[in-house]
């Protein structure tokens, strides 16, 4: 299990990732970013979807701003989770994610566009043949998906990164840049759902930042997730949940959520629904119902899809229980 | 994993022991007080007890994790539970040879010309300190101080052959072959200083690197020179000793199972903190009590015991292996085969209990794989203790209790999870005769300890036996039995070990 040989680019200025992503492009070849690294690297050393040149961001300084309303896509987690001016929901978001070390490495955008899992794909080249290769790495052979087999071409391996439904929750928008010009949107469309594309970045696009609108600051908020253990562990479902105003006058209210389908989910109609009619806490459990009925989670991770879905109701009970603290 | 098979089944049966006290409406604690081996006993399967301390084990936890405060009295999603065990010091019967013919372990020593003292053994150093644990027999048999022995245990070509590191049996026999080895050297050595000082070697002490007369210890001579003295009258000086188990064992199908020439025992009590809401389990404390004979190393004993809770808790928490449609192994990477990190890890009490085993080296017996057994019951039994759910499969990830949970809610007709009955204990009648068994045994045994009572005893006393009269006397269909017997002994085939006689038939081509 050996990280096979590739061609490490290292441009240390955006214009100058943008010329290597257009030379490479131009000739033909496909590439990945790489930006930590702890996601990409693990994956190559199982030989899942390895390419043969890989530009790296880690010398680019421009992407490393970090401000209250700005966070850069190579800031590191650890800074996000240090940094005293970062809202606290993300703080305490991207505290939660995986141990110290790995914090230590990996990156905002890393975080973003992680790549999704599934027991079926996340192992070795050769468990893989044996079981003649799955349709997220088919190794051209055309093969079907393993955990619902004969269903569509879609693939349903799972999103796990924590930072997602908090950005949403925050109504953070995302900014991408091309060769070819730079886009903004907000995050809740960045994602498709498909677990092979992921989310709308197109070849040689990679995301430099994300922004919090001014009001971010007067929102409150808290993440829960649901791993059998406190570190290392990816999220089986993640619930984060964003107020604005305290106990029974409620002005706002947003819900998102991670860990159960291949992409996180922001759900705003669920919301909308429960801030109509608000009635404090008496309003948290049809809100939970809600949320647990909207997702579907398959059998590809750790725990069983059923529990998953259950434990969606208590991490929202959890999840909101400080806005009654107040 | 430590100690496959014997763990799981042993779970089982503490967990079923809890249950069988709780519809008695007797404390689990008191209950299993009341039910444990005498020292010297024969069990019906044949296993011969020699030392136990499971009466004290069991005293000393339930002392420091305040059992008595604790138990069904604290708050709902709390709990407290016990949990015992006991293992084999070593298989009785090797699994590769004939044990009629050859030692289980053998150790070699060789003095040289400086003093030092070198052991060539074949017991296998994995990290449990099996060297430390040979190095230190044949230092205290010879007096001397541990740098001037060295241990060669890594080198198949010169050094005898051993078992090996399985069944906890390396400490147990491979230091009682070091032991035997030393007294062989030590001999030759005290009739050499016999030659020298005149002194015979029953009035001679060996140490501080001296052998001297033990009424006026300036008369004497050198460790050295005393060494010198038995090469040049022998020419090398070296010893050998080995170890190999007492004939023991039942002649029923299945008595080879399990024999060992002494048993270890230990005692835990967990306390736990389940989320009845999400079925996550939390151990808070682990109080561990193991009987190890006599500590050689208590470092590395207490070291044992810390590590074994460790790999127990995985067993009980969450280590499994999933298997997908096909048999494909879904986890075989460490970050799906969740074994438990810091975070998990309870603060671990251990607790050394020595019981002096006749049999063992200085009193020893073993600290490898029983100090696991005891964890898994413990926690289970917390669990009940926390939430009233009673687990019949491990390990209790959070879904597999989430649904026991949702099950129990239920049955009961209950919303909320949180809002499930705290298990309570009142004790019933039956509580207060089985206290005073319980304190009557511990007098029994310190008799049978003190070898002050010699009787045989009778394996029948809860089923209404008078444990003072024969059983033969009380039940015709009973029969007082001795086995082995005389003739089983002699025929071969009625041994314990027979099965290692079979002659394995291998057949080629299509017959």
């Amino acid at each position: 299990m050996r990280v096979p040989p590739f061609i490490l680019h290292t441009p240390t200025s955006i214009e100058e990732a943008m010329d290597t992503a257009g030379t490479l492009q131009a000739d033909g070849k496909e590439f990945d970013w790489i930006a930590g690294g702890t996601d990409l690297l693990p994956n190559y050393k199982w030989h899942l979807n390895t390419q043969n040149d890989v530009i790296s961001l880690a010398s680019i300084k421009e992407m490393r701003t970090l401000s209250p309303t700005h966070i850069g896509a190579m800031v590191k987690l650890h800074d996000l989770v240090e940094g005293t001016n970062s809202h606290p929901l993300l703080r305490q978001t991207a505290g939660s994610i995986a141990s110290v070390l790995i914090r230590r490495q990996g990156t905002v955008g890393g975080n973003i566009c992680l790549d999704t899992r599934c027991f079926w794909f996340n192992q070795s080249e050769e468990w893989r043949r044996s079981i003649e290769w799955c349709h997220k790495c088919d190794c051209d052979t055309g093969a079907d998906c393993r955990v619902i087999p004969n269903q569509n071409t879609l693939c349903v391996a799972t999103y796990q990164a924590d930072l997602a439904p908090a950005f949403m929750c925050l109504d953070a928008s995302i900014h991408l840049i091309s060769p070819s010009g730079q886009r903004s949107m907000p995050l809740n469309e960045f994602f498709e759902l498909d677990g092979m594309k992921r989310n709308v970045l197109e070849e040689g696009e990679i995301v430099s930042h994300l922004t919090l609108p001014d009001d971010a600051a007067d929102w409150h908020g808290k993440y829960e997730k649901l791993c059998l253990r406190e570190s290392w562990d990816f999220p089986e479902a993640g619930v984060a949940i964003a107020w604005k105003g305290a106990g029974n006058e409620l002005q706002g209210l947003r819900i998102a959520t991670t860990g159960c389908e291949s992409i996180p989910g922001f759900h705003q109609e669920q919301a909308e629904d429960a801030l109509e009619n608000w009635q404090g806490k008496d309003s948290v459990k049809a809100l939970g119902q809600a949320i647990r009925k909207e997702v579907k989670p398959v059998n590809n991770t750790y725990f069983p899809p059923a529990y998953r879905r259950k434990m969606l109701s208590v991490l929202v009970k959890r999840a909101i229980a400080p806005l009654f603290e107040e | 994993m430590r100690g496959h098979g014997a763990v799981n089944s042993r779970c089982a049966v503490e967990v079923g022991i809890d249950a069988v006290s709780e519809q008695l409406g007797v404390d689990p604690m008191t209950f299993r007080l009341a039910n444990l081996l005498p020292p010297h006993s024969r069990t019906i399967t044949g296993f011969r007890i020699t030392s136990t301390g499971m009466r004290e084990c069991l005293a000393k936890v339930r002392e420091q994790s305040g059992w008595d405060e604790k138990f069904r009295k604290m708050p709902f999603g709390r709990g407290i539970g016990v949990g015992c065990g006991f293992f084999i010091s070593g298989s009785g019967l090797p699994i590769h040879w004939d044990p009629e013919n050859f030692p289980h372990a053998t150790v070699h020593l060789q003095c040289d010309m400086d003093g030092g003292v070198t052991v060539h053994t074949g017991a296998a150093e994995i990290g449990q300190g099996s060297d430390t644990a040979v190095a230190q027999a044949v230092s205290e048999v010879l007096a001397l101080p541990l740098d001037m022995i060295r241990v060669r245990s890594k080198e198949s070509d010169t050094s005898p052959v051993d078992l090996g590191s399985y069944s906890s049996r390396v400490t147990f026999m491979n230091a009682n072959a070091a032991i035997r080895a030393a007294i062989d050297l030590r001999d030759q050595i005290l009739k050499a200083a016999w030659d020298l000082t005149g002194y015979h070697p029953d009035q001679l002490v060996l140490g501080d690197r001296r052998v001297y007369y033990k009424h006026d210890p300036a008369i004497g001579v050198s460790w050295l020179q005393a060494c010198h003295k038995a090469q040049a009258d022998s020419g090398s000086l070296i010893a050998t000793g080995s170890y190999r188990t007492s004939p023991m064992g039942g002649v029923h199908k299945g008595a080879a199972a399990g024999l060992a020439p002494a048993y270890s025992f230990s005692a835990y009590v967990a306390e736990v903190e389940v989320d009845a809401e999400t079925g996550f389990t939390k151990v808070i404390k682990a109080w561990a009590a193991h009987d190890c004979g006599k500590a050689l190393n208590p470092l590395a004993v207490e070291g044992q015991i810390i590590g074994s809770c460790h790999m127990g808790m995985g067993q009980v928490l969450s280590e499994e292996m999933k298997y997908g449609r096909g048999g494909n192994l879904l986890n075989p990477d460490l970050l799906d085969y969740k074994i438990m990190s810091v975070h998990e890890m309870p603060e671990v009490i251990p607790i050394i209990v020595e019981s002096n085993d006749p049999e063992g080296p200085f009193g020893a017996k073993e600290a490898g794989e029983g100090p696991l057994l005891p964890i898994l019951p413990a926690v289970c039994n917390a669990v009940y203790d926390a939430i009233g759910i009673r687990p019949s499969e491990l390990p209790l990830t959070p879904d597999r209790v989430h649904k026991l949970i949702e099950k129990k809610c239920k049955a009961m007709g209950i919303d909320e999870p949180m809002d499930l009955p705290n298990p309570s204990f009142t004790p019933s009648p039956l509580q207060d005769i089985i206290a005073q068994r319980a304190d009557d045994h511990a007098q029994r045994d310190l008799e049978r300890d003190l070898l002050k009572d010699r009787s045989s005893y009778v394996n029948g006393v809860l089923f209404g036996f008078d444990p003072d009269r024969p059983i033969s006397e009380q039940d015709d269909g009973w029969r007082e039995a001795i086995t082995p017997t005389q003739e089983d002994l002699v025929d071969d085939n009625k041994r314990a070990a027979k099965a290692w006689k079979h002659v394995e038939r291998r057949y080629r081509g299509d017959a």
